[in-house]
């Protein structure tokens, strides 16, 4: 289709032909659900931003910090160990 | 967007995908219309546009958070809901132009009016209204996302998943097809009456 094709009168008629409205109340109680939906959808992805901080910030350095500890524990008893044999 | 700048489209992209009801509002209010409409014409039924209407919204409360930044809005709004309703004719097995030439057979039928049609303004406006929902539905959809709608043929083209030179066809057949419809003493050029009875979805 040519733009002149584009600005023929009866497909500019087509733009100008009227429109009819959804129904009113049921145009609200979609627009409701969709809001509640969303922000249902916010929380839920706001929690699991908050619980991914937490297993960033908190859970896996306590965790490599825990580990590091038990491995130094080992260490110190193989060394005393090896002292109190001798 | 028609009539919001794309910086605005842009803004109200990224306060959809974190999750901004006030932002949902925004483009609820400049779309319900348009897509009620678009689909109303597209389904010549009333009760099936609002059905689709309210799952093409919900599409867009799901996806919302995995919208692409650079999303543009309009297309992707009547792409879904283009898309459900290609996948609620498929369900129902609704194929327009078979239904319309079963209740054409009918000896005291003649297709239902749409909501349109009933609602014209005048009779070129009802009859133009009459011919556009006779049409078969891949020219009725190009026509409506083009004519209707105001989207570019391009976009109209990714709308409805094909290239831009089939959607260009498309268009041009359609104007044809309407117009033979408007004024019966026009013939159609060679292969538009096969064209007319080939219900595509």
């Amino acid at each position: 289709m040519t733009p002149d094709e584009l600005r023929d009168p009866m497909l500019l008629s087509l733009g100008r032909l009227s429109a009819i409205s959804p129904d009113p109340s049921g145009a609200e109680r979609v627009r409701s659900r969709c809001r509640a939906e969303l922000t249902r959808r916010r929380h839920r992805a706001e929690r699991t931003a908050r619980r991914r901080i937490l297993t960033r910030r908190f859970l896996a350095p306590a965790f490599v910090g825990g580990f590091c500890l038990l491995y130094l524990s080992a260490v110190v008893y193989d060394v005393m160990q090896l002292y109190v044999v001798r | 967007m028609t009539h919001v700048d794309r910086e605005s489209e842009l803004a109200l992209v990224s306060r959809l995908r974190a999750g901004d009801a006030e932002a949902f509002d925004v483009v609820y209010d400049h779309f319900n219309a348009r897509l009620f409409n678009f689909l109303a014409r597209l389904s010549r039924r009333r009760d099936v546009a609002e059905d689709l209407l309210e799952e093409t919204w919900l599409r867009l409360v799901a996806r919302a958070r995995r919208l692409r930044p650079d999303t543009r809005l309009a297309p992707w709004l009547f792409t879904v809901a283009r898309n459900l309703y290609a996948s609620y004719c498929r369900s129902r097995l609704v194929e327009d132009s078979h239904a319309a030439g079963l209740i054409g057979l009918w000896p005291f039928g003649s297709p239902r009016p749409t909501p349109f049609e009933s609602t014209a303004a005048n009779e070129t406006e009802r009859r133009l209204e009459a011919a556009l929902a006779g049409l078969p539905v891949r020219y009725r959809e190009a026509l409506l996302l083009v004519a209707v709608e105001g989207l570019r043929p391009a976009e109209a083209a990714d709308v409805c998943g094909v290239s831009s030179e089939t959607m260009r066809q498309r268009l041009s057949r359609a104007r044809a097809l309407l117009a033979s419809r408007m004024d019966p003493t026009v013939t159609p050029a060679v292969g538009w009456s096969k064209l007319a009875r080939h219900e595509v979805t």
